[in-house]
């Protein structure tokens, strides 16, 4: 299936100093190399945020967040790489949870085909009987996880108000309960390499088949 | 409180203006904003993440955002071809690598020579055998500007800290110890 | 396409199990790895080594084996594995996974401490627990990119974290130069390793140290790497003998590779083989004159597997005329050439073409030759492009 936009991100929640996260401690550090960060853009670097944006990656971290996305394909496993490098210097940050996200925005082929997404997905036949042309504006599943990590899997759908008309959005979030694996903070940043790099093919893949599987299957 | 408004782009990315919209940690704003854009209406919601409930790692933005338009911009590279490479020899003007297709990934590997020349200089140094790469062939300025086919080759940037690197040696000869047995 | 049309008549592989008192030996090659499963009488099984078949990704061992109706679990009762680098054992650790029976037979060398350096330099062994068996993390490489050593790590961290330790622990073996790895009675058989020698194995010890990386950017092991440590085996089946010759290379070294095995201190002896997995696909590196001389029948069954990887790709003309002039039957995997890929997109075949002066694909379709034995009859089967090295071969793929 064609996605007119996707995006995969990567956000741990935990204690960050955001001001280390500056581009230049990337280029220090080796995890990033110097023609990377030449165009970056909107660079905010203070105690309680850091933003900023290169060609292909956005970052933005905050005290409790890391959050880290791409939405070039070419270079998804490159974001992971980038946040397992900067997690194995940083390897006594507290972290308890992960999430890899995969999002999509697609084009259903016409007004009708986009209607019965939504009428397949969340059917109105109920709410019409007190509502007054009932429409989805968004559905969330949460489901358990089937394979042995501990945490759960979300998944969000909603009309699309980046690809117009017919879009769709889909978000697939793995999260995972990082703090139920790990012992200590050493620990946590090992399994946290550990899942990423283990996993990381599985992850977008399974995200994948979730989200061509609901759509197809809904039209 | 929010003391400022919160800008949104073309693409529905929010720009932060001011470290002080995010001084109060607390999760009871109450400020709404919508916001027209092409014929839709945005609304903006502060707070936890929307929908209780819904894992904190999934939409990634920290604060505030924007429901149901996702804060991705749209790439401008179309990618056609991936491949993952392993360096196995390193000439004067050619290296020697082995290409796994990301794209078609039942496919064969292949071994290829390619100039020393397609390689950026920052990443040369990296260019040793073993060191691994990422190499994508697309088109950039997809959707604006004159397009362009390119290729991208981009050295894999994996590091190991120093601390693993002394602990491996100790895991060493615990497996040594282990499988001895004369 | 055979140059004069007229079709290529070979027998096909039998696809029932041999029969208890019969000798099988299989032979599997895609044109990178290779894969030998052995009938050893009574429905035992050997396996040496590991490639995956093309269609189902399984192991070509597994999948052969339950299309025979053969049950792995009971019936494999030895893995061995003569290659430490993943491209030549893709597949190896799920063998032994399903093979609960088996006893694994490596090199030394791959259990002491240099190659477990190497090992734990790409793959991480929590070693705070002091000597007990401790809470390991499983890395097991993304498919496709491989480490070199994720097969032999997956087997060695399964041996470290099993439950039952010390159990899984006695399954794995070492074969050196002169090791008994199977015995049976009724059929009478006997496996014996003839490699590698004592010198081979410090060599390789060497070899390891040489590739622990010494950077905090991490890579992996690159493919074109020396096999100090492969190991050739001498089987005897009833009257009949077998030499796989695995990866063995023939150097200029008494001590090491096939002079060790031919003037060590525990010479094969009696009679000759008449089945010879060709060591190190035909190519003249593998090539010892006193091996055909000494341990081979005249026309002995000579089988042997394609190797893409490398710009001169063996075996060679060169090689399969030398192998030709030594005995009447040889038999190949797999076509000693196979074409480029081809892109669907013609951008991407176009841009590929213009950036790269050599390109190489490296695995083909596995082909499959199948020897079975009974009552002193030998009978050859062929599957996929498996095909007799003959003339007709030559013309076909060596027109000048």
């Amino acid at each position: 299936m064609k996605y007119e936009i996707e995006g995969v991100s990567i956000v741990l929640l935990g204690s960050f100093n955001p001001v280390i996260f500056q581009p230049a401690w990337f280029v220090l550090n080796k995890i990033l190399p110097n023609y990377d960060v030449l165009e970056q853009e909107v660079n905010i670097v203070h105690n309680q945020i850091t933003q900023f944006r290169l060609d292909w990656l956005k970052v933005d971290v905050t005290q409790d967040r890391f959050f880290a996305s791409t939405s070039e394909t070419a270079n998804y496993t490159t974001l992971r790489d980038f946040v397992v490098s900067t997690f194995a210097i940083l390897e006594h940050t507290p972290i308890t949870k992960l999430g890899v996200n995969k999002d999509i925005h697609c084009r259903a082929e016409n007004e009708e085909t986009w209607n019965k997404i939504g009428d397949t997905l969340a059917p109105k036949d109920i709410w019409q009987k007190t509502l007054r042309e009932p429409g989805l504006t968004s559905l969330k599943i949460q489901t358990l996880r089937d394979d042995d990590l501990p945490g759960r899997i979300n998944v969000q759908l909603a009309p699309s108000a980046q690809v117009t008309p017919y879009g769709v959005f889909m978000g697939v979030n793995h999260h995972i309960e990082l703090d139920e694996l790990a012992k200590d903070d050493e620990q946590t940043s090992e399994q946290l390499a550990a899942i990423l790099e283990n996993n990381w093919d599985a992850l977008l893949q399974s995200a994948d088949k979730i989200i061509e599987t609901t759509i197809t299957k809904a039209i | 409180m929010l003391t400022e408004p919160i800008l949104f782009s073309r693409y529905g990315t929010e720009l932060l203006r001011d470290a002080i919209l995010l001084n109060d940690p607390a999760e009871n704003f109450d400020v709404e904003m919508s916001q027209e854009h092409n014929g839709q209406t945005a609304h903006l919601e502060s707070g936890p993440a929307a929908g209780t409930g819904t894992s904190q790692t999934g939409h990634p933005v920290d604060r505030h955002f924007i429901w149901p338009v996702f804060n991705v911009v749209q790439s401008d590279f179309k990618l056609l071809q991936l491949w993952q490479g392993r360096v196995e020899k390193v000439g004067t003007d050619e290296f020697v690598a082995t290409l796994f297709d990301k794209t078609h990934p039942l496919s064969s590997p292949e071994q290829v020579s390619i100039s020393i020349e397609d390689v950026n200089l920052e990443d040369r140094e990296l260019l040793r055998p073993g060191a691994v790469f990422y190499w994508s062939i697309g088109y950039a300025n997809y959707y604006k500007g004159p397009r362009q086919r390119t290729s991208r080759i981009r050295f894999r940037r994996l590091v190991i800290p120093k601390r693993k690197m002394v602990e491996r040696k100790n895991a060493a000869k615990q497996l040594a110890t282990f499988f001895a047995r004369h | 396409m055979p140059q004069n049309n007229s079709p290529l008549f070979l027998p096909d592989i039998k696809v029932d199990p041999p029969s208890l008192d019969e000798l099988e030996i299989s032979l599997f090659g895609p044109g990178r790895g290779e894969c030998v499963v052995v009938h050893l009488g009574n429905n035992d099984w050997l396996v040496v080594d590991s490639c995956l078949d093309n269609t189902s990704s399984q192991p070509v061992a597994l999948r052969y084996l339950e299309n025979l109706g053969v049950d792995p679990r009971e019936a494999v009762q030895r893995v061995v594995v003569t290659h430490w680098h993943d491209d030549h054992i893709k597949g190896i650790s799920a063998v032994v996974e399903h093979c609960p029976s088996a006893y694994i037979y490596f090199s030394q060398a791959l259990l002491k401490e240099e190659f477990f350096e190497l090992l734990t330099a790409f793959y991480s062994f929590d070693a705070r627990s002091g000597g007990k068996v401790a809470d390991m993390i499983d890395f097991e490489r993304p498919e496709g990119l491989t480490s070199g050593v994720s097969e032999i790590a997956k087997i060695v961290a399964h041996a470290y974290k099993h439950d039952s330790a010390k159990r899984y622990k006695r399954r794995i073996h070492y074969a050196g130069d002169s090791t008994i790895v199977f015995e049976s009675v009724a059929p009478r058989v006997r496996i014996r390793s003839l490699s590698p020698s004592a010198k081979a194995v410090n060599s390789a010890l060497v070899h390891f140290a040489g590739l622990v990386p010494d950077s905090v950017q991490r890579g992996v092991i690159p493919a074109q790497i020396k096999n100090h440590c492969s190991i050739a085996l001498w089987i005897e089946f009833e009257n009949i003998r077998m030499l796989l010759g695995g990866d063995l290379e023939q150097v200029n070294d008494p001590d090491m590779g096939w002079n060790a095995v031919l003037e060590g201190p525990n010479p094969v002896q009696g009679s000759k083989a008449s089945v010879f997995k060709v060591p190190h696909h035909g190519s003249h590196n593998g090539h010892n004159d006193r091996v055909w001389k000494d341990l081979l029948e005249e026309d002995v069954n000579s089988i042997l597997t394609p190797f893409y990887g490398s710009s001169n790709p063996p075996p060679t003309q060169n090689d399969l005329n030398r192998l030709l002039s030594l005995t009447d039957s040889v038999s190949i995997t797999a076509q000693p050439k196979i074409p480029k890929k081809k892109y669907t997109d013609h951008v991407v075949q176009k841009l590929l073409s213009g950036m790269i002066s050599e390109r190489r694909t490296l695995v083909g379709k596995m082909g499959h030759i199948q020897i079975r034995a009974f009552d002193g009859r030998f009978s050859i089967g062929f599957d996929g492009p498996a095909r007799q090295v003959d003339k007709r071969f030559m013309r076909e793929f060596y027109s000048a």
